[in-house]
């Protein structure tokens, strides 16, 4: 278990995640004093943190140092300092370590001239499984690929790529999963399935750490959260607590509408909303002081003025400067 | 050893450009025999022995062996490093050993095909109605470009783990060193893999008439091309455990 402070960060105590003290079968995951820098830029500095069995969002605005943190983690990259392990053991340099973890990479590439069913079955394979044949059958109909695993993954749509390097990353049944913006490129349909899988699989006793940059996002699969801004760990523990914290703090919220000026009309006068403008693309950005209240209200209000929502959601701008309230909280 | 990772990089390579450009740069010494025989001038036996093994000396073992091999070697693991797909082998319990041998396996096996068929089209045109004559050419012609392949073959691969630019660098490396500079300086020549692939050509076609200065014997080949073998694999294995990867 691990406590970090800092003078400008303060980190909730104790580790994260943890349902209870991890015992030898549960598998977890340990960053003490863990930095990460490439030249003169620091994209980790000092995170201490530990993630136990169930589902953890690792949250942070884009360039937090997240995906540094799941590579360093996964093995792929060396701590500039301190130390990373997943069941006690530093995965660099130790290959047999990988039976036990499954990485999905926010990188959509995969090898285009093979099929979905190939590919997890390459997975499999590399994997020296007994049963390579029903292990990929398994993996690929727990994402729901059944239907296209014979397509050459080259005509993939992003969200299908992102459902097979999910199978690929399953298909040995891991005890510690860790998912870079899986979500990222899927439909609401795609969407709803992994997440009800990783939902699952938190259930069923795995660690599963997911990076994720959307707030709302991460509220439907984990129980807890760390959250990295600026390469600081800004916060860790159970969602609702930090949740409540971040709430407090102003979200500027974009929303692209069929109709952005009627439905910006019909927002003034809510009292959840302080203020609203158009911006120079013609959607509307909203300025809300009580989040939930927020995102209930707006689908309310546009089926009332018949007009169609495309897009919600938090500026960049204004996730960083929640997640960086966060940090001088 | 189940050999996925060779099968997929031959998949790779048989899906990619790089398979004509070395299918190419194996058929110019084809074109270059094509012209010969065209010239209506009537060569002597003796000559289309020269030809033949002029061809070979001083156009495939120091140049069209070097690049071709370059151009497949250098893309075995770069290219996986480079559109980062290398991790979905690496995050495996493969040993990066395993990786990098695999890798190179896959180099050979597609480049003997290729490579053996520019240097067979190429002898059968300079052999074409005297090919009783100049059969004992063709093995050890054979025979030497495997040396060439595997050397060269383990040298590039390990340039791409080292330098982004690997292709462009092993260019110039194939014709300033190998093709150039080995060619007049002794000193060179002996580091030079150009001087063992001619060595065992000579050696194994046992011709007065065709010979390279100072040859190496046939053990001194084998020796020095699995030396070179084992030293660029086991750094290679060496880099790759430690480099930082996307």
């Amino acid at each position: 278990m691990l406590t970090k402070t800092r003078s400008t960060t303060t980190v909730e105590a104790p580790v994260p995640a943890m349902r209870g003290m991890a015992d030898a079968e549960q598998a977890t995951i340990e960053l003490n004093q863990v930095s990460k820098w490439y030249g003169d830029i620091v994209a980790v500095s000092d995170i201490s943190f530990g993630v136990g069995p169930g589902v953890t969002g690792l949250l942070g605005p884009n360039g937090a140092g997240k995906s540094t943190t799941l590579k360093m983690m996964a093995g792929l990259q060396a701590p500039s300092s301190g130390k990373v392990t997943i069941n006690d053991v530093e995965m660099r340099g130790k290959p047999q370590a990988y039976r036990d973890l499954g990485l999905v990479s926010e990188h959509e590439v995969i090898y285009p001239f093979l099929s979905g069913r190939d590919f997890v079955r390459l997975n499999a394979k590399l994997q020296n499984l007994a049963n390579v044949d029903k292990a990929v059958e398994k993996a690929i109909s727990l994402v729901d690929m059944q239907s296209a695993a014979d397509r050459k993954v080259g005509g993939y749509s992003k969200g299908m790529r992102q459902r097979i390097k999910v199978a690929g990353a399953l298909v040995h049944d891991p005890r510690v999963i860790l998912m870079d913006e899986p979500l990222n490129g899927t439909d609401p349909v795609q969407r709803a399935q992994l997440i009800r899988l990783i939902r699952e699989l938190g259930d069923s006793g795995k660690t599963v750490l997911v990076s994720s940059h959307v707030l709302v996002e991460v509220e439907r699969f984990a129980e807890n959260i760390i959250v990295i801004v600026n390469g600081k760990l800004a916060a860790a523990g159970d969602f609702r607590t930090i949740r409540e914290k971040i709430d407090a703090h102003d979200h500027e919220v974009r929303i692209k509408a069929s109709d952005s000026r009627k439905l910006a009309a019909a927002l003034i006068g809510q009292t959840s909303v302080q203020s609203v403008r158009i911006d120079a693309l013609g959607r509307i950005v909203a300025s809300t002081n009580d989040v939930p209240t927020f995102y209930r209200m707006v689908p309310v209000a546009a089926q009332q003025q018949q007009v169609r929502l495309f897009e919600v959601q938090a500026t960049d701008e204004s996730l960083s400067s929640v997640f960086s309230y966060l940090v001088e909280k | 050893m189940s050999m996925t990772i060779t099968v997929l990089t031959v998949r790779q390579f048989l899906r990619s450009r790089s398979i004509f450009v070395v299918l190419g740069i194996s058929l110019l010494a084809a074109i270059l025999a094509g012209i010969v025989q065209a010239v209506p001038d009537e060569n002597s036996i003796r000559d289309l022995r020269s030809i033949f093994s002029g061809l070979y000396l001083n156009l495939f073992s120091g140049t069209l062996l070097p690049l071709a091999t370059l151009v497949l070697a250098t893309a075995a693991l770069g290219d996986e490093i480079e559109d980062r797909t290398l991790q979905y082998l690496t995050l495996k319990p493969v040993s990066r050993l395993q990786i990098v041998f695999e890798k190179l396996l896959a180099v050979v096996a597609v480049l003997i095909p290729l490579t053996w068929f520019g240097i067979v089209v190429t002898w059968a045109i300079t052999a074409f109605g005297n090919v009783d004559e100049l059969r004992d050419l063709l093995w050890p012609a054979l025979a030497s470009s495997l040396v060439a392949i595997i050397g060269f073959g383990s040298l590039f691969m390990l340039l791409s783990l080292f330098v982004q630019r690997a292709l462009l660098i092993g260019v110039f490396y194939v014709f300033v060193w190998e093709s150039t500079l080995s060619q007049f300086l002794p000193g060179i020549r002996a580091i030079s893999i150009r001087h063992y692939t001619q060595s065992l050509f000579t050696r194994l076609l046992d011709d007065p008439r065709i010979s390279v200065d100072g040859p190496s014997g046939e053990s001194t080949v084998v020796i020095t091309i699995i030396a070179l073998l084992v030293i660029c694999t086991a750094l290679a294995t060496w880099r790759l455990q430690r480099m930082s990867l996307e």
